[in-house]
């Protein structure tokens, strides 16, 4: 009787060890991929704000009165650039200070890539054409990563809120994630016209 | 009718395992057999379309470079952009791991509307078909052709140019290590699994009792698998099953949202 019960006992610990230990394993896997795809979020970030010095330079040799935009996006710049997101602290404020940031750069680009209708020359310029071409395409990129960002955090938060893992998810440090949501920075991203 | 019940589970379970992901109602099927210029718009002739896919098809062969054609009479309300990178990633463009793929969307214009055109280029093609590129092929080669409604001609140089761009880049693997081969060694382990179990199910019958019909119950079992299984080899109608020959489908490529869109 007594050994049984210890036996029954014995295959319970044993039990919840495998049972936590596998989901323990996807929790790391699925937190893993947060921070893969918030690496790539940031690149496509980087990505613009590599743009800008080059389409500053080109801007700035036609459109000599903008002197105001372009110092207003070289600031927005800088500012967005010295904010990064460790991937292990994904919380929602610090996605959203991150997201803050960069839509201001967004805005201020916006405004200076509307400044091209009233300089011809600006517009029909092979290397302007080119990096409206760039520009265009690395806001494609911050839309797709981010919203590939956004599913795989919902798979993790989900995944961790579920019965199991809801239990021991909180005794190893796996805690919710944010996402990233539709801002009047991202509103505003420079709809660049052909 | 068991056969028939039979059958129809295989189809499901064939459907689950491989299609199980279920797509938006937006973005069209590939066509099937799988192609690489999917002219839904139409506005290819048979020779111009035979054309395209021989070139296309080519450097497929050769280099594993999945270029896709596709017109479309009309994008459901998405951008350009969106459109494109939403059916590259759902057609699982390019191969896996090199995410060589791109889309080259062709909206033709009719009557008032705008013609768009916009080339994605999966995340492996952006390092030599940078957007600004992309650009300049659709400026230079393209859109001229396209403004007097020569699409064939404007497809067919932006593509050719394309390849230049990023001729070097890929190579095609060997036949091992293609996509296709991983599914395909499963399902013949699967099979011979299963012809075990069956036959020596139908041995263990035949000897405990000598009964006829349960041993046929076996046999019915059979057709089936084996059906399936000849069918899926032969008509390359499933995504990433190339590798003999024919044209496989998307390999499993992803898209980042690189490429660049005109329109006229």
């Amino acid at each position: 009787m007594k050994t049984s019960f210890k036996l029954t006992l014995l295959v319970a610990l044993f039990a919840a060890i495998f049972f936590s230990s596998c989901s323990y394993n996807t929790m790391v896997e699925k937190q893993e991929a947060t921070s893969s795809q918030w690496a790539q979020v940031q690149n496509a970030y980087q990505r613009r704000a590599d743009l800008i010095p080059n389409l500053v330079a080109t801007v700035k040799g036609y459109a000599k009165h903008e002197e105001g935009t372009l110092t207003a996006v070289i600031e927005a710049r800088a500012k967005a650039t010295q904010i990064t997101v460790d991937p292990t602290k994904l919380t929602e404020e610090n996605i959203q200070k991150y997201q803050e940031a960069q839509g201001q750069l967004g805005t201020a680009l916006g405004k200076l890539m509307m400044v091209k209708e009233s300089y011809p020359d600006l517009k029909a310029n092979q290397n302007f054409m080119a990096l409206q071409d760039e520009l265009t395409g690395t806001e494609n990129r911050i839309a797709v990563e981010r919203n590939k960002f956004n599913t795989v955090v919902q798979d993790y938060n989900q995944y961790i809120r579920k019965f199991p893992q809801v239990i021991w998810a909180g005794w190893f440090g796996f805690s919710k994630k944010g996402y990233f949501e539709a801002d009047a920075g991202a509103k505003n991203a420079p709809k660049v016209e052909f | 009718m068991k056969k028939l019940n039979l059958n129809l589970l295989f189809l499901i379970l064939a459907l689950s395992g491989w299609c199980a992901s279920s797509y938006a109602q937006e973005i069209p099927q590939p066509i099937d057999p799988p192609r690489l210029v999917n002219d839904f718009a139409g506005i290819f002739s048979d020779a111009q379309k035979q054309d395209l896919e021989t070139i296309l098809r080519a450097y497929n062969d050769s280099t594993s470079t999945q270029i896709y054609v596709v017109t479309m009479k009309d994008l459901q309300g998405y951008p350009a952009s969106d459109f494109a990178f939403k059916l590259g990633e759902q057609w699982k463009i390019g191969q896996k791991g090199k995410n060589n793929g791109a889309v080259v969307l062709i909206k033709p214009k009719v009557g008032n509307s705008r013609g768009d055109l916009y080339i994605a280029t999966g995340y492996g093609l952006e390092e030599k078909l940078t957007d600004a590129r992309c650009g300049r092929i659709m400026d230079q080669y393209m859109i001229p052709y396209f403004r007097q409604n020569d699409y064939y001609s404007g497809a067919k140089a932006g593509v050719e140019v394309m390849i230049k761009y990023l001729s070097g880049q890929f190579k095609a693997d060997k036949k091992k290590d293609e996509p296709g081969s991983g599914p395909r060694t499963f399902f013949v382990i699967l099979l011979i699994i299963v012809a075990i179990i069956i036959f020596s199910n139908i041995g263990k019958n035949g000897r405990n009792n000598g009964n006829g019909s349960s041993g046929g119950g076996g046999g019915m079992f059979i057709p089936p698998f084996f059906g399936g299984g000849r069918g899926r080899s032969d008509d390359d109608s499933f995504g990433g099953f190339g590798g003999d020959g024919g044209f496989g489908g998307g390999g499993g490529g992803s898209f980042g949202g690189g490429g660049a869109g005109r329109s006229w």
